[in-house]
C-alpha cells in the first residue's frame, strides 16, 4: 500500500515538477517567516529575527534538501544533467562538430579495418573445425619444385594407407560450358573427389553429395548445383534433382543442390562435378589437383605430416610407372610433404599486413581520443569558474562529475554512432574495390555486429575517461584561487600537460595546474618555482 | 567549551512528529517550536530535516496537509496525523519503549 503510494506520489510530483516546487517553495519561506515572527516576539529585531530564523540553513538550501527526497529525483535529475550536457554542447558547435569529426574517424577507421579482419583473420573458414582441415601440398627439392600439388596415384595411397586422416578430397578448377538452358553459357566449376564435401563438412541442401560410385568413369555422368546458379537457372524449383542438363555436349544427372553458405576459398563455382578416376590406369606421376583433407580429432599437422612421409616410399609399389619416364625419377624427387592448415592458405601473407594496419588504426584512433581529451581540457579550463562558483552554492561532487562525464558521454556515443556511418561507407567501398575481399562479402556483413561493439567500447572508454573537470570540484577554492592566472597561460598549460601522456592526460593534465595554483595563486604555474626563488632572494637582502 | 548536541536523536524524529501531531494538526514550525519546547531544549530541529520528514511522513500515508490560515493571518501547511499515522505511533513507541528499557537495563547492570 505504502509502496504504491510512493510510486503514484512520484510520478504525481514527475508530472507537475512546477507545482510541487512552488509548494515546497511557499512551505519553507512560511516556515522561515513565522520562526523570524516567533523571535520578533520575544524581543530580537526584524533584522535581526530574520537573520537567527535562517541559522538553520537559508531558503535555497532549505528548499533543495526537501526537493531532493523522493525516488523521482533519482530519475528526474540524470535525465535533466543530460539534456544539460546537450545544451552545452549545442551551445559551442565548433567544439562538439571537431570532436565527434574526430571521434568519428577513429572509430570509423578501426571499425572498417577491424570488420576486415574479423572476417578475413578471425572467423576465415565458414566450415565445421575448419582448424582440422588441411592442404595436401608436397616439396620436391629433387626436381627444384618448391611446392607441389597432389597426384592422383598419392590421392589414392593416402586414401587406402592413411593413419591421421579422417577423409581425403581432391579438387581441380575447370570450365564448363552448359547448352540447353537458354543462351549457351561458359561457367566455372570444380571437379571433386566424393569425399570432397565431407572433408570440408558440407552437406547439399537438397538431393545428395557424391559417392565413391560417381567417381568411377563407368557410371552415369552426375553434377551438383550451387545455390546461386540453381537460384537463377532453375528458379530455385526443387523438381531440379534428377533431370539431366547438357555439360560440355554430355547429358548429367543433377543429384544436388549446395547450400546457400558454401563458399571454397576465392573459387565462384556454379556447378560441382565428379573426379572420375579408373584407379587402374592411374600412372605414379599424375600431378594434376589440388588435395584436402581432414584430420582425425587431436592430430597435429606435425604428426599428419610424418604420417604423409611414411606414405609417400608406398606409392611406387602401388602404381606404375608412366611409359617413358625413368623408374627411378619418383624418388629422385625426393618428394615431401608441406601439409598446411587451409585457414593459412585462404588467409596467406596478408594476416600480418592487417594486424599491422589494424595496429596502426588503433593509434590513430588513441591519437583521435587525445585530441578530443586536449580539447577537452581546454574547455575545463574556460569553464573552471563556473564549476568553482556552482561548488561553492553546494552542487555535490557527484553530480557535478556526472554532468561532465554525461557530456563527454555524449559526445563519445556521437562519435560513435557517426563511425559506424563511415565504417559502413568505407567497407562498402573496400569491398567494391578488392575482388579478393569481395569473396568474404558476406562475412564482413555478420561483422557489422563486431563493428558497432568496437564504436560502443571507444565511446564507452572515451566517455569515462577522467575528466579534468573533476579536479576542479575536487578542490573548489584552490582553483578560485588559480582563476586569478591569466587565460591563455593556462590553457597552454594544460594542453602541453595533455600532449605527453595522450588519453590519460585528462586527470594529469589538470593536477599540476590545481597544484601550481595553491602555491601561489597570483603566479602562472611555469614560472612560480622561480618567482619563489627571487622572493627568497629578496627576504634574504633584508 | 563545548557546545551541547542539540540534534535529534536518529531515526526519533519521525516518532517525535507524529507524536507531537497526535496532540493537534500543526504547520511546521509549530512542531519544531513544539519539540524544542517539550524537550526543555535539549533538541533543536532544524528546518531542512523536518521539512523532508514531513514529505516522508506524508507520502507514506501517516499524515495529510492543508494550506491553512493561522491565527495571525499567515498561510501555513498544516498537518494532521491519520489513521494509518496513529497506528504507526503507536508502533513506533512500543518498539521505543522496550529497546529504552533494554538500554537502561544494559547502563544500571552492575560488575
Amino acid at each position: 500500500m505504502s509502496m504504491f503510494r510512493h510510486l503514484f506520489r512520484g510520478l504525481r510530483a514527475l508530472a507537475n515538477r512546477k507545482a510541487v516546487d512552488q509548494d515546497i517553495a511557499d512551505e519553507v519561506a512560511s516556515y522561515l517567516e513565522q520562526a523570524a515572527a516567533a523571535l520578533v516576539e520575544s524581543g530580537l529585531s526584524p533584522d535581526e529575527a530574520r537573520r537567527v530564523a535562517r541559522l538553520g540553513g537559508n531558503e535555497t538550501t532549505v528548499r533543495e534538501q526537501v526537493r531532493s527526497y523522493g525516488w523521482e529525483n533519482a530519475v528526474a535529475a540524470p535525465f535533466s544533467d543530460l539534456r544539460y550536457a546537450g545544451r552545452r554542447l549545442r551551445g559551442s558547435p565548433g567544439f562538439t562538430a571537431v570532436s565527434v569529426l574526430t571521434l568519428a574517424l577513429g572509430i570509423g577507421a578501426s571499425t572498417a579495418i577491424f570488420s576486415v579482419i574479423e572476417g578475413v583473420l578471425l572467423k576465415p573458414l565458414p566450415y565445421l573445425h575448419s582448424g582440422q582441415i588441411v592442404e595436401l601440398r608436397h616439396t620436391a627439392p629433387g626436381i627444384n619444385i618448391p611446392y607441389l600439388n597432389l597426384a592422383a596415384s598419392l590421392y589414392f595411397t593416402y586414401k587406402e594407407e592413411g593413419r591421421v586422416f579422417q577423409d581425403v578430397g581432391m579438387w581441380m578448377p575447370d570450365t564448363a560450358t552448359i547448352t540447353g538452358i537458354g543462351e549457351p553459357e561458359e561457367v566455372r566449376c570444380l571437379s571433386v573427389t566424393d569425399r570432397f564435401l565431407p572433408v570440408l563438412g558440407v552437406q547439399p541442401a537438397l538431393g545428395r553429395g557424391f559417392t565413391a560410385f560417381d567417381n568411377d568413369p563407368k557410371s552415369e555422368p552426375t553434377v551438383i548445383l550451387s545455390d546461386g546458379y540453381w537460384q537463377s537457372r532453375f528458379g530455385g524449383d526443387r523438381t531440379v534433382i534428377g533431370r539431366r542438363i547438357m555439360v560440355d555436349g554430355n547429358p548429367r544427372e543433377v543429384i544436388g543442390v549446395l547450400p546457400p553458405s558454401f563458399q571454397f576459398l576465392d573459387r565462384q563455382a556454379s556447378l560441382l562435378a565428379p573426379l572420375r578416376f579408373n584407379r587402374a590406369a592411374v600412372r605414379l606421376i599424375s600431378f594434376c589437383c589440388q588435395g584436402v583433407a581432414r584430420l582425425k580429432p587431436g592430430v597435429t599437422l606435425a604428426q599428419a605430416n610424418a604420417d604423409v612421409a611414411r606414405m609417400l616410399p608406398m606409392a611406387p609399389a602401388k602404381f606404375a610407372v608412366n611409359p617413358g619416364f625413368s623408374p627411378t625419377m619418383f624418388a629422385d624427387a625426393r618428394i615431401a610433404p608441406r601439409l598446411r592448415l587451409l585457414r593459412d592458405l585462404w588467409v596467406g601473407n596478408i594476416g600480418n599486413t592487417l594486424w599491422l594496419l589494424m595496429g596502426t588504426v588503433g593509434i590513430v584512433l588513441l591519437i583521435a581520443c587525445a585530441n578530443v581529451a586536449n580539447l577537452l581540457l581546454v574547455r575545463a579550463g574556460g569553464r573552471r569558474q563556473e564549476l568553482a562558483v556552482r561548488a561553492a552554492l553546494g552542487a555535490g561532487w557527484g553530480r557535478i562529475a556526472r554532468e561532465l562525464l554525461l557530456e563527454s558521454a555524449l559526445l563519445g556515443v556521437a562519435g560513435g554512432a557517426v563511425g559506424l556511418a563511415l565504417a559502413y561507407a568505407a567497407l562498402r567501398l573496400l569491398l567494391r574495390r578488392s575482388g579478393e575481399l569481395a569473396a568474404h562479402a558476406r562475412d564482413l556483413d555478420r561483422s557489422g555486429g563486431a563493428g558497432v561493439y568496437v564504436g560502443y567500447f571507444a565511446g564507452r572508454r572515451f566517455g569515462i575517461r577522467p575528466d579534468p573537470g573533476l579536479q576542479v570540484c575536487a578542490a573548489p577554492s584552490v582553483e578560485l584561487a588559480a582563476q586569478r592566472r591569466p587565460l591563455s597561460q593556462r590553457k597552454q598549460g594544460a594542453a602541453s600537460c595533455a600532449q605527453p601522456s595522450g588519453s590519460r592526460a585528462g586527470g594529469a593534465g589538470a593536477g599540476p595546474g590545481g597544484r601550481f595554483g595553491a602555491d601561489d595563486p597570483n603566479l602562472p604555474g611555469a614560472t612560480s618555482r622561480r618567482s619563489r626563488f627571487f622572493r627568497c632572494a629578496r627576504s634574504g637582502d633584508v | 567549551m563545548e557546545q551541547p548536541n542539540t540534534d535529534v536523536i536518529q531515526g526519533t524524529l519521525d516518532m517525535l512528529i507524529l507524536k507531537t501531531l497526535s496532540l493537534e494538526p500543526m504547520h511546521g514550525f509549530g512542531i519544531a517550536r513544539r519539540i524544542e519546547q517539550v524537550s526543555r531544549g535539549v533538541f533543536k530541529v532544524n528546518p531542512g530535516s523536518l521539512l523532508t520528514a514531513l514529505q516522508r511522513l506524508e507520502r507514506g500515508g501517516w499524515l495529510d496537509a492543508e494550506w491553512c490560515r493561522t491565527e495571525n493571518s499567515r498561510r501555513a501547511k498544516v498537518y494532521k496525523l491519520t489513521r494509518a499515522g496513529k497506528k504507526q505511533l503507536e508502533n513506533e513507541t512500543t518498539d521505543w519503549s522496550r529497546r529504552t528499557a533494554a538500554i537502561a537495563r544494559l547502563l544500571k547492570a552492575e560488575g
